[in-house]
């Protein structure tokens, strides 16, 4: 290394002459320039004009630009054409895609669950259905009008039976009007019986034989009322220093001292019972003081009931099939049997002999003892509604169904309801394809109607002729449900049928 | 299921409400398969004689829309057809389908069932019973 530093510089020695060539530059006029409009003035309007070369490029310009827009224009039409029918094909298929998966929910839910209540619907309470009065029938047709019930006197002497009506199974139950006895018309019983439960006296050995009619089965409190009486009671059993489900003690005398005179509102001693139970808090309570405890109630002191411990209330199970009571030894009504007006129609009745089966409705139950009748009566209020709508309503879900063939006819089962309440009885949906319902008294039936809301009246006319003179071999009873017509119109019909039907073999019922 | 007496140049045949509508449904469907204006006439009568009628009281209008015996063989003929397709069981969401305006809703259908329909109401139509 040199002397000590890193950044030593020596000059290089010049060995040659410094020379340099610059270019050579000249001005002088060169040719003219056509373009740029050499040798012309500018606005001359000559060749080499620079402006009128200006407006030449600015027209050419002005020129491309508007094919250029118009080929766009064109361009732009083109595809939004073709935009617009793409989106209308597409709109379109999705518009039949849609309909068509409606249409196939509508055709799974109608497959999968019951039609829902549309059309003609039920009268909503049993107690109101139907009615007694029967008009005069043609020979050879029987019918049931729905107008309104005539008065039953408390005390009706017992009517014999039309032969005619009594050949066809549809006699009068003993010791009730005609019409008691043909109809579940609880609307008569409703009318003819007290407000409270009867009893029969001890002596004629009262038990257990609960004896009426489905329907609502003891008075609904209000929310309001309801509230008010377990207040009432919570004060009580508060006065007495009690618990809810506590018990009065029993009043067993202090030493030395005499027992307490227990409060004359005390809650009696209903183990599990809190505070009054009004179930039947419209009923006599005298009833109750000798026949509640068969039926599974303790009267009150206030005049209502509760439930004893151990029981089932004995509250009928609701439905138009008839009540089942909870007692044990009771057996289920097969159907309606008409209640007396005083709830006793029944005389000679005694433990030892048992309850006769009664025309039409099969026999009862031997067990059965006694009679007492409660009045089912609807309350005709909304939950009473209720109840008896939503029983109709199982009820022709279940008559609409073909056991044979299979599927629902919502019209069928509405005819068959009103059947049942006319008739005052259960009938059955036929297994056999040749008949629609049988009736134990009556046999295989055969339907027509109920028209729908603009059916033909001719059609339903000629089907009943027709059916009525030998073209339907399979029944011989055929009811004919006219739900729907007007007066007029059910006139017309059953004249035009009693004259078209001379001589036939069958039992024409008219449901009205 | 109720039932409905046809009547046709004064014989009657009493029918099943059921088959006597599954039979119009198939019809229909037929009839949308093969078009044909003779069979789209029978099919629409038979679709508002459903739609006016209650149980029992459907009327097939023989006599109004069968005016001829050629009009009734070409019935009878398609008649034949439906039983002869309709295997054993006709499925209750093509009946469904058909969109009868009855109120019925269709279980599946026992063929046999349909076939019985159609020949009581083929002896009351064809001239030769056949």
């Amino acid at each position: 290394m040199s002397s000590g530093t890193n950044f030593a510089y020596i000059p290089p020695v010049s060995t040659a002459p410094l020379s340099i060539n610059l270019p050579t530059i000249s001005v002088t006029a060169g040719p003219p320039d056509p373009i740029g409009g050499g040798g012309a003035l500018p606005g001359d309007g000559s060749y080499g004009d620079p402006i009128a070369g200006f407006h030449q490029i600015n027209q050419q310009f002005a020129d491309n630009q508007r094919a250029f827009s118009e080929r766009m224009d064109a361009q732009s039409a083109a595809f939004n054409a073709a935009l617009t029918e793409q989106a209308a094909a597409r709109s379109a298929q999705m518009q039949s895609q849609t309909d068509a998966n409606l249409a196939s929910m509508n055709a799974q839910r109608a497959a999968m669950s019951a039609p829902p209540i549309t059309g003609p619907i039920l009268p909503p309470s049993f107690l109101r259905a139907a009615q007694a009065a029967l008009p005069p029938v043609a020979p050879g047709l029987l019918a049931f009008d729905q107008a309104p019930p005539p008065a039953i006197p408390a005390e009706a002497p017992p009517q014999a039976p039309d032969p005619a009506l009594a050949a066809a199974g549809l006699a009068a139950a003993p010791g009730a009007t005609f019409g008691e006895g043909l109809l579940a018309g609880a609307e008569v019983i409703g009318a003819a019986l007290p407000s409270a439960a009867r009893i029969l006296p001890a002596a004629t050995g009262v038990g257990a034989f609960l004896y009426g009619l489905f329907g609502n089965t003891g008075t609904i409190p209000s929310d309001a009322a309801e509230t008010q009486m377990r207040l009432e009671s919570e004060a009580r059993m508060q006065a007495l220093g009690l618990r809810p489900g506590q018990t009065v003690p029993d009043a067993a005398p202090p030493e030395g001292g005499t027992a307490p005179e227990a409060p004359a509102d005390a809650v009696p001693t209903l183990p599990g019972a809190f505070g009054p139970v009004p179930a039947f808090a419209g009923l006599d309570p005298a009833l109750f003081a000798a026949g509640g405890p068969a039926l599974g109630f303790a009267p009150l002191p206030d005049g209502a009931f509760a439930p004893l411990p151990g029981f089932a209330p004995a509250v009928p199970n609701l439905g138009p099939e008839g009540f089942t009571p909870a007692l044990p030894g009771f057996g289920a009504l097969p159907g309606f049997a008409a209640a007396p007006p005083q709830g006793l129609a029944l005389p000679g009745l005694t433990p030892a002999q048992p309850m006769p089966p009664l025309p039409g409705f099969g026999p009862v139950d031997p067990a059965m003892t006694g009679v007492v009748t409660l009045e089912a009566r609807s309350l005709g209020d909304l939950r009473g509604d209720l109840t008896d709508t939503i029983g109709l309503r199982a009820r022709q879900l279940e008559l609409g169904d073909d056991p044979a063939l299979g599927g629902y006819r919502q019209a069928e089962g509405i005819a068959g309801v009103r059947l049942e309440q006319a008739l005052g009885r259960r009938i059955d949906r036929s297994a056999d394809p040749a008949y629609d319902f049988v009736d134990r008294i009556l046999g295989p039936i055969s339907l027509k109607g109920p028209l729908p809301e603009r059916g033909s009246l001719e059609g339903l006319r000629n089907s009943v002729i027709r059916d009525a003179m030998g073209g339907n071999t399979a029944t011989r009873v055929l009811v004919v449900d006219t739900l729907g017509l007007s007066d007029q119109q059910f006139e017309t019909l059953r004249n035009d049928v009693a004259n078209g039907t001379q001589g036939t073999q069958k039992t024409i019922i008219f449901l009205r | 299921m109720a039932h409905s007496t046809q009547a046709f140049r004064g014989g009657t045949a009493t029918l099943n409400d059921r088959s006597l509508l599954a039979l119009v449904a198939l019809l229909r469907r037929l009839e949308e398969r093969e078009p044909d204006a003779r069979l789209s006439a029978i099919v629409a009568a038979w679709y508002r004689a459903a739609e006016v009628s209650g149980p029992g009281t459907i009327d097939l209008t023989l006599d109004t829309l069968l005016t001829d015996d050629a009009a009734a063989d070409f019935l009878a003929e398609r008649l034949r057809r439906v039983a002869q397709e309709a295997g054993d069981v006709v499925p209750g969401a093509e009946l469904n389908g058909a969109a009868l305006p009855t109120g019925i809703v269709f279980s599946d259908f026992p063929a046999d069932a349909l076939r019985e329909g159609i020949d009581a109401l083929l002896a009351l139509i064809a001239r030769d019973g056949r």
